[in-house]
């Protein structure tokens, strides 16, 4: 993938649109991920990412992607979606006690999607600082020290913040994962 | 270890984070606590529950492709190549300034040498 990030990259210079593309292809899903999750909408989150890849195009002579490409979009991404929280940070986000009960569905794939719905609310719920580090560790598979290089503080502030998500997560989820109260 | 320890530790060990040493006194802990081996089950479920949360996927590239065609140069290199064009100017008004202050043949020398050979009968020259 760096490999192909480096030659995409250099192409892309030199005015190669079709190498960008295959720089957004590449990347694209990963991003969408972190920001959706970030974001805790859908269409923020495709805008957030399209901004990112923009402003790569638009400095494209002046990157390489010797630190890693995806590193960079990520960096990138984040700083966009914190200006975006900033400017307009999570609220409400649908956190009825009632979605977190676990109300017996009529078939699996039903009690499919209201887990998921409950893990999206309890994951939003997080305060913003837990739900980076959980987003990027859980869903983007960072290690600690990856986590704690992108977000630039110490590996031990990741691993705090991750298990203080988790048991948060775990109050949250208490009907759903079987833990009586 | 004491049980609030390695409770401290479950969320890493079940990441991976933890070194093997680590891992090995949380795992000599768990073989003989049965609480906290009901937490790490627990916190277990809890991780795996949270993956429920997938992301659609979705192609961007075309609406990127053509939002592209709207972006304009990069204003770093913009700055940076009027940056060196006011560098070449600054050079240019430089070099003629040295120009003007090298000694050369100072015209006075060149016009009395002049006076020395004028003929007599020649009105005087006025050297300023």
């Amino acid at each position: 993938m760096e490999t192909d990030d480096g030659e995409w990259l250099a192409m892309a210079a030199a005015g190669d649109e079709a190498s960008f593309g295959s720089i957004v292809r590449a990347h694209q899903e990963r991003l969408l991920g972190y920001a959706e999750r970030m974001l805790g909408s859908r269409d923020s989150a495709l805008d957030a990412v399209q901004e990112t890849f923009l402003r790569l195009w638009g400095a494209r002579h002046r990157y390489s992607a010797e630190g890693g490409l995806d590193r960079l979009l990520l960096c990138i991404l984040r700083n966009i979606c914190l200006d975006e929280l900033r400017k307009a940070p999570l609220r409400g986000h649908e956190l009825t006690e009632g979605v977190f009960d676990r109300s017996p569905g009529p078939d699996a794939e039903a009690s499919g999607r209201a887990l998921r719905q409950a893990v999206r609310c309890a994951v939003l719920a997080l305060p913003p600082e837990q739900r980076e580090v959980f987003v990027l560790t859980q869903y983007l598979g960072l290690t600690y020290p990856e986590t704690a290089d992108t977000l630039g503080c110490p590996v031990n502030t990741v691993a705090s913040r991750r298990h203080a998500a988790v048991m948060t997560l775990r109050r949250r989820l208490r009907s759903w994962t079987g833990e009586e109260e | 270890m004491t049980c609030e320890s390695t409770m401290a530790r479950l969320v890493a060990d079940l990441d991976g984070e933890l070194t093997p040493e680590e891992s090995a006194v949380v795992r000599d802990h768990l073989a003989t606590c049965e609480s906290c081996r009901a937490e790490r089950l627990q916190l277990e479920t809890v991780v795996r529950a949270a993956a429920a949360w997938d992301t659609d996927a979705s192609d961007i590239w075309p609406t990127v492709h053509g939002a592209m065609q709207s972006v304009g140069p990069d204003p770093v290199l913009q700055e940076l190549r009027a940056m060196r064009a006011e560098i070449a100017t600054l050079r240019e008004e430089i070099a003629a300034l040295r120009r003007d202050a090298r000694p050369g043949p100072p015209a006075l020398v060149a016009g009395r040498l002049l006076l020395a050979f004028a003929p007599a009968d020649e009105p005087a020259l006025t050297i300023m």
